[in-house]
C-alpha cells in the first residue's frame, strides 16, 4: 500500500523539494499552501501523515492542527522557522507528533517521516504488547529478551548501554544523576569527575535517535542528570 | 664684599653680643662694688677730702656719745669710761666751768693742745669741743663737727635737760643711758675731743683704700657703658643682616610680638636696678655674692638685648607696626569700624530696598497667598477676640455668652476641618506615590476636595500618565525588537530551506560537466554554514536585545562541564585533541540556566576544537576561591593570534581575519552574552599561543 504524505507550506519551493525527497522514498505526495487548502485535502483524500508549516496565510499551522485533530489521528510533523522552546512546546501540546525546525536536513526529515509512519501503521496491526515490553514514543525495550527496537527497527546496544537505557525507560520522567546511574548499573559508587556515563549516554543516543543532536528520547538535563520524557 | 662678610658674620655678632652681656655684668658689678664701698665704714664719698668725710666726725660723735654717758664719782666729779674712749682712739679734755675742775684721759691739761688747726689733723688728730651753757650747746673751734653732729648729739642729750631731771636724782636716773643711777649730765662742762694720732692714721688708711676702690669702680662704669653702647650699636646695625644678601632675616625668636619684646626688655632691666640698690647693704669684700649678681645681670641683659635686637629687626624690616599687637588690634578695630560703617551706610539701605522690592514682587505675583495669609491672620484675631469676649461675658454671667460659645466652637472647628482635609489629601498623595513607585504607573490619585493637595495630586497624576506612556512605549519597542529578530530570522530561514533541499537533490544527481558536482557540493556546504549562522545570529541578537530570559536553577557545575565535554566527545576525537578536565573534589553548585550554560561550554569546546593545534591538549580547569568559582578553557592556538582580547567576543569577530573556515564567528559572542545574562563574567586572555577563556560565577 502506498502511503500518502501531505506537505503544507506557503513556500512552493519547499513543498516541491521536500516532495521530491519523499517521492524518492516511495510515498505519494500531496501539496497544500495554506491551512484551509490543507483541511480541504484532508477531507477529500486519504492521507497518512501531514508535514505542517506554522506561519501560513489564511489559516496558520497551529489552528490547522487543532482542526485536524478534531477528526483525524494521523501523525503530524510541524515544520517551522520558529526554533524556540516555547514554540516547540506549543506545537507539541497542540497535538503534533514531532517538530522540525527550518532549515532542516532533508534526509533527517525523511527519516522522521518514516519513523512516524511506521509507528502509525504498525500500531493497529501490533499484537497486544506483553508486560515485559516498555514502549515510549516508539522506542521499545523488551526486558526479557533484552532487545531494543525503535519503530520496529532493531537497535544493538552493549550490555552496559542496555542497562542504562532500561533504567531510564523503567522510570520515565525521572531525572537520574550520573552518580545514580553509576550506582544502579555498576552497583558501586561513582568515580569522581568521570565522564563515563556521559559518553555511554551519547553512544546510546547515537544508536537510538534519528538526529542525535536533537534527541527525542534520552534528554540531557544540564547540570542535573539524564531522563526520558514520556 | 669681604668687609660685609666679616661685618655681618655670625661669629662677629656673637662676639658683640657676648661683649654686651659682659659689659653689662661688669658695669653692674662695678656699681655694686662702688656703692658698697661707699656705704661701709670708710666714709668715703667721691669728691670729698678725708677731713670732710664722715669718718672722723663719726669717730668723734661716737666719742661724744660716750662722754654724755659720763658718770659722777664720789667726789661729785664727772668721770668718763676711759677704756672705751681709748679703744676708739678718742682723747678728751673736759672742764667744769663752775668749779674749774679739769678732766682728761691723756694728762695733757692744756686745752689748746686739743684745739688743733684743721689742716694739721693728720699729725694732731681731731678734736671736738662740746659746751653746754644755759641749756644750749655750742662749740668752739670746730664748726664742721658741730654742723654735722650737733643735731644728733642734741637729740641724744635732750632727755637729760634740766627741766626733766633737776631736783630729783632718783627720777633722772631712770633716763640715764646705761641705767646707772649715779649718772650725771655734763652740765657746766666744756668738753674737747680729739682723735688720737694712731686712730686717725688707721682711719685714713681705710679711707684711702675705699677711695681707690670706689674711684676705680666708678671710673670703670663709663668705660663699660661705652663699650656696651658701641657693641649694642653695632648689633643694632648688623641685626637681621647676612653677608650673602641685603635682606632682613627674622629668626624664630622674632616671631614674638614687638610689644611683648618691649615688655620683656623692661622687665629684664628692673632686676639690674634692684641689684644695684641691693649693694647698699652688701659688705665691700663679699665678691662671691657680687658675682652671683653679675651673673643675674648678664642673664637679664642678654634677654633685654635680644628683645631690643628683635625690635630693631622689625623696625628695619618695616614689620614693626604690622607685627605689633597694639597696632594689629588698632588696625583690626579700624577695619571693623570701617566695615560697620560700610554695612550701615551702603549695605543696609540696599538690603532694605531689596526686601521692600521682594515683598512688592511677592505681593504682586502671589496676591492670592498674601490675601490668604492676611485673611487667616484676620480670622485668627477675630477668633481670639470673640473667644476673649465670650470668656468675659461668661465670667459676667451674661445670657449672650451661651450663643457666643457656639460661635467660638464653629470658628475653631472650621480651620480644624480644613487641616483634616489637607492631611487626608496628603495621605492620599503618599499612598498614590507609593503605588506609582511600585510600578502602577497608571494609578490616579483621587481629588479629596482640599485646595492645597488637589493641585499637587493633579501634577502627580500628570507625571504618572507620562510615565506609563513611556513604559508602554519601551515595552512596545522591546517587543518590536524581539519580533523583528524573529521575523528576520524566519525570512532568512525559509529560502535557506529550499536552497538546502535543492542542493541536496542536486548532490544525488550526476551532473555534466563533471566540475558541476563540486560546485553543488560547495553550495550544500555553504548553505549549511548559513544555516548555522542564522541560528547563531538569532541567538546572540536575542540575548543582546534583552528579550532572552535565563531560567535560573541550582546546577551541579562539575556535572555540567562533564556532560558538555562528553556530548562533543566525537568531534574531539576526530580533531585528534586531548581534553583534560581538572575539577575539584568537592561539589560545586551555582545558580544558572543549564541549557544556556551548556551552550556556553559547547561553544568554547567547539572553539577549542576548531582553533587548536593538532595533537595538543585542551585544559578545562574549575577552581573556587571564596565566593567565586572560575572556569578556564585553555588551548594552544593553531594560528597567530593578533586580535584584541576584548574585541574577540564581539559579534562576527574571529581570530583569523581571513574569515574563512567553519564557524559563524558568533560562538564567543554567544558565550559572553549568555554568561552575562546568567550574572557571570566572561573574558578572553591570550598569552603568546595560549588562548584562555575565563568564566566566573558566584557560588551557590
Amino acid at each position: 500500500m502506498q502511503l500518502t504524505v501531505l506537505i503544507v507550506d506557503d513556500d512552493e519551493e519547499i513543498t516541491r523539494s521536500t516532495g521530491i525527497f519523499l517521492k524518492a522514498e516511495g510515498y505519494r505526495v500531496l501539496e497544500a499552501h495554506d491551512g484551509l487548502e490543507a483541511l480541504d485535502m484532508l477531507m477529500s483524500e486519504e492521507i497518512h501523515l501531514v508535514l505542517l508549516d506554522i506561519m501560513m496565510p489564511r489559516l496558520d499551522g497551529i489552528s490547522t492542527l487543532m482542526k485536524l485533530r478534531e477528526k483525524k489521528n494521523i501523525p503530524v510533523i510541524l515544520i517551522s522557522a520558529k526554533s524556540e522552546d516555547a514554540d516547540k512546546i506549543l506545537g507539541l501540546t497542540a497535538g503534533a507528533d514531532d517538530y522540525v525546525t527550518k532549515p532542516f536536513n532533508p534526509s533527517e526529515l525523511v527519516a522522521r517521516v518514516r519513523s512516524q509512519l511506521r509507528r502509525y501503521t504498525t500500531l493497529g496491526a501490533m499484537e497486544k504488547p506483553s508486560e515485559s515490553v516498555i514502549t515510549i514514543n516508539g522506542l521499545s525495550v523488551d526486558t526479557e529478551s533484552k532487545t531494543v527496537t525503535r519503530d520496529g527497527i532493531d537497535i544493538h546496544l552493549t550490555p552496559i548501554e542496555y542497562k542504562i537505557l532500561e533504567l531510564l525507560m523503567r522510570n520515565p520522567n525521572r531525572v537520574f544523576s550520573a552518580d545514580d546511574i553509576y550506582r544502579r548499573v555498576w552497583n558501586e559508587d561513582a568515580a569522581v569527575n568521570d565522564n563515563t556515563i556521559a559518553v555511554h549516554i551519547r553512544h546510546i543516543r547515537e544508536k537510538t535517535e534519528i538526529n542525535p543532536k536533537q534527541p527525542q528520547y534520552i534528554k540531557v538535563i544540564w547540570g542535573i542528570g539524564y531522563c526520558i520524557k514520556k | 664684599m669681604k668687609g660685609k662678610k666679616i661685618l655681618y658674620s655670625a661669629w662677629m655678632k656673637t662676639a658683640a653680643f657676648a661683649v654686651c652681656i659682659a659689659t653689662a655684668a661688669g658695669a653692674v658689678g662695678a656699681a655694686g662694688k662702688a656703692i658698697s664701698e661707699m656705704r661701709n665704714g670708710s666714709g668715703y664719698r667721691p669728691g670729698e677730702s678725708f677731713e670732710e668725710s664722715s669718718v672722723i666726725a663719726g669717730s668723734l660723735s661716737s666719742g661724744a656719745y660716750i662722754l654724755i654717758s659720763a658718770v659722777t664719782d664720789n667726789d661729785e666729779n664727772a668721770v668718763f669710761d676711759n677704756t672705751t674712749l681709748e679703744s676708739s682712739g678718742i682723747e678728751y679734755y673736759a672742764e667744769n666751768l663752775k668749779t674749774g675742775k679739769k678732766l682728761t684721759n691723756t694728762g695733757d691739761r692744756n686745752k689748746n693742745s686739743y684745739i688743733t688747726d684743721i689742716e694739721d689733723i693728720t699729725n694732731e688728730g681731731l678734736y671736738l669741743t662740746v659746751e653746754k651753757k644755759n641749756n644750749e650747746w655750742s662749740a668752739d673751734g670746730n664748726e664742721y663737727a658741730l654742723r654735722n653732729y650737733s643735731d644728733s648729739l642734741i637729740y641724744e642729750y635732750e632727755p637729760f635737760s634740766d627741766s626733766e631731771y633737776t631736783g630729783d636724782a632718783e627720777t633722772a636716773s631712770d633716763y640715764a643711758p646705761g641705767g646707772r643711777s649715779d649718772k650725771k649730765p655734763l652740765d657746766d662742762y666744756i668738753v674737747y675731743l680729739r682723735v688720737n694720732r694712731d686712730k686717725a692714721e688707721q682711719l685714713l688708711i681705710l679711707w684711702q683704700r675705699a677711695q681707690s676702690a670706689t674711684d676705680g669702680a666708678l671710673r670703670g662704669i663709663p668705660a663699660y657703658a661705652a663699650v656696651f653702647l658701641l657693641a649694642l650699636i653695632y648689633l643694632s646695625f648688623a641685626a637681621g643682616r647676612r653677608p650673602e644678601d641685603d635682606e632682613i632675616h627674622l629668626m624664630t625668636a622674632d616671631r614674638v610680638f614687638p610689644d611683648i619684646s618691649i615688655l620683656i626688655m623692661f622687665t629684664a632691666v628692673i632686676p639690674i636696678f634692684l641689684e644695684v640698690a641691693a649693694s647698699i647693704n652688701m659688705p665691700p669684700d663679699d665678691d662671691i655674692f657680687r658675682l652671683y649678681w653679675s651673673l643675674t645681670a648678664a642673664v637679664c641683659s642678654a634677654a633685654a638685648v635680644t628683645c631690643w635686637l628683635s625690635i630693631v629687626k622689625h623696625l628695619k624690616n618695616n614689620t614693626f607696626a604690622q607685627r605689633c599687637l597694639v597696632c594689629r588690634a588698632a588696625s583690626w578695630i579700624w577695619r571693623l569700624f570701617i566695615r560697620i560703617l560700610k554695612w550701615v551706610f551702603i549695605k543696609l539701605p540696599k538690603k532694605i530696598g531689596a526686601a521692600y522690592s521682594s515683598v512688592k514682587a511677592l505681593a504682586s505675583a502671589k496676591m492670592s497667598y498674601i490675601a490668604m495669609l492676611a485673611a487667616s491672620v484676620v480670622y485668627m484675631w477675630i477668633t481670639v477676640a470673640i473667644s476673649w469676649l465670650t470668656g468675659a461675658l461668661l465670667y459676667e454671667g451674661d445670657g449672650l455668652s451661651a450663643f457666643l460659645v457656639l460661635i467660638c466652637i464653629a470658628l475653631i472647628a472650621l480651620p480644624v476641618a480644613v487641616i483634616f482635609k489637607t492631611l487626608k489629601g496628603y495621605d492620599g498623595i503618599r499612598a498614590g506615590l507609593r503605588r506609582i513607585r511600585n510600578g502602577e504607573t497608571d494609578h490616579k490619585i483621587d481629588a479629596c476636595g482640599s485646595m492645597l493637595t488637589d493641585a499637587v495630586a493633579e501634577e502627580i497624576n500628570e507625571i504618572g500618565s507620562g510615565l506609563s506612556k513611556a513604559v508602554e512605549q519601551s515595552v512596545k519597542s522591546e517587543r518590536m525588537k524581539a519580533e523583528l529578530i524573529t521575523n528576520v530570522s524566519h525570512d532568512l530561514k525559509t529560502p535557506l530551506t529550499s536552497i538546502i533541499n535543492y542542493a541536496d537533490l542536486l548532490m544525488q544527481e550526476t551532473l555534466q560537466p563533471e566540475e558541476a558536482n563540486d560546485y553543488v557540493k560547495i553550495i550544500a556546504q555553504k548553505s549549511k554554514k548559513l544555516k548555522q549562522l542564522t541560528s547563531d545570529l538569532f541567538d546572540v541578537s536575542k540575548a543582546r536585545s534583552g528579550s532572552e530570559e535565563a531560567e535560573l536553577e541550582s546546577i551541579d557545575y562539575k556535572l555540567l562541564i562533564t556532560q558538555a565535554e562528553a556530548e562533543l566527545d566525537g568531534e574531539i576525537q576526530k580533531a585528534g585533541l586531548e581534553f583534560i578536565l581538572d575539577l575539584p573534589d568537592e561539589d560545586v553548585n551555582i545558580t544558572a540556566d543549564g541549557k544556556k550554560l551548556s551552550r556556553v561550554f559547547e561553544n568554547l569546546i567547539m572553539n577549542a576544537i576548531k582553533y587548536s593545534l593538532r595533537g595538543t591538549r585542551v585544559y578545562i580547569d574549575l577552581r573556587c576561591s571564596g565566593e567565586i568559582c572560575t572556569t578556564e578553557v585553555k588551548n594552544i592556538a593553531n594560528y597567530k593570534m593578533d586580535f584584541d582580547d576584548d574585541d574577540i567576543t564581539e559579534r562576527f569577530v574571529r581570530g583569523d581575519s581571513s574569515r574563512t573556515g567553519e564557524g559563524s564567528g558568533l560562538g564567543l559572542a554567544i558565550a559572553k552574552s549568555y554568561t552575562e545574562l546568567m550574572g557571570g563574567r566572561f573574558y578572553i586572555k591570550t598569552d603568546g599561543d595560549l588562548f584562555k577563556a575565563v568564566i566566573e560565577f558566584r557560588l551557590g
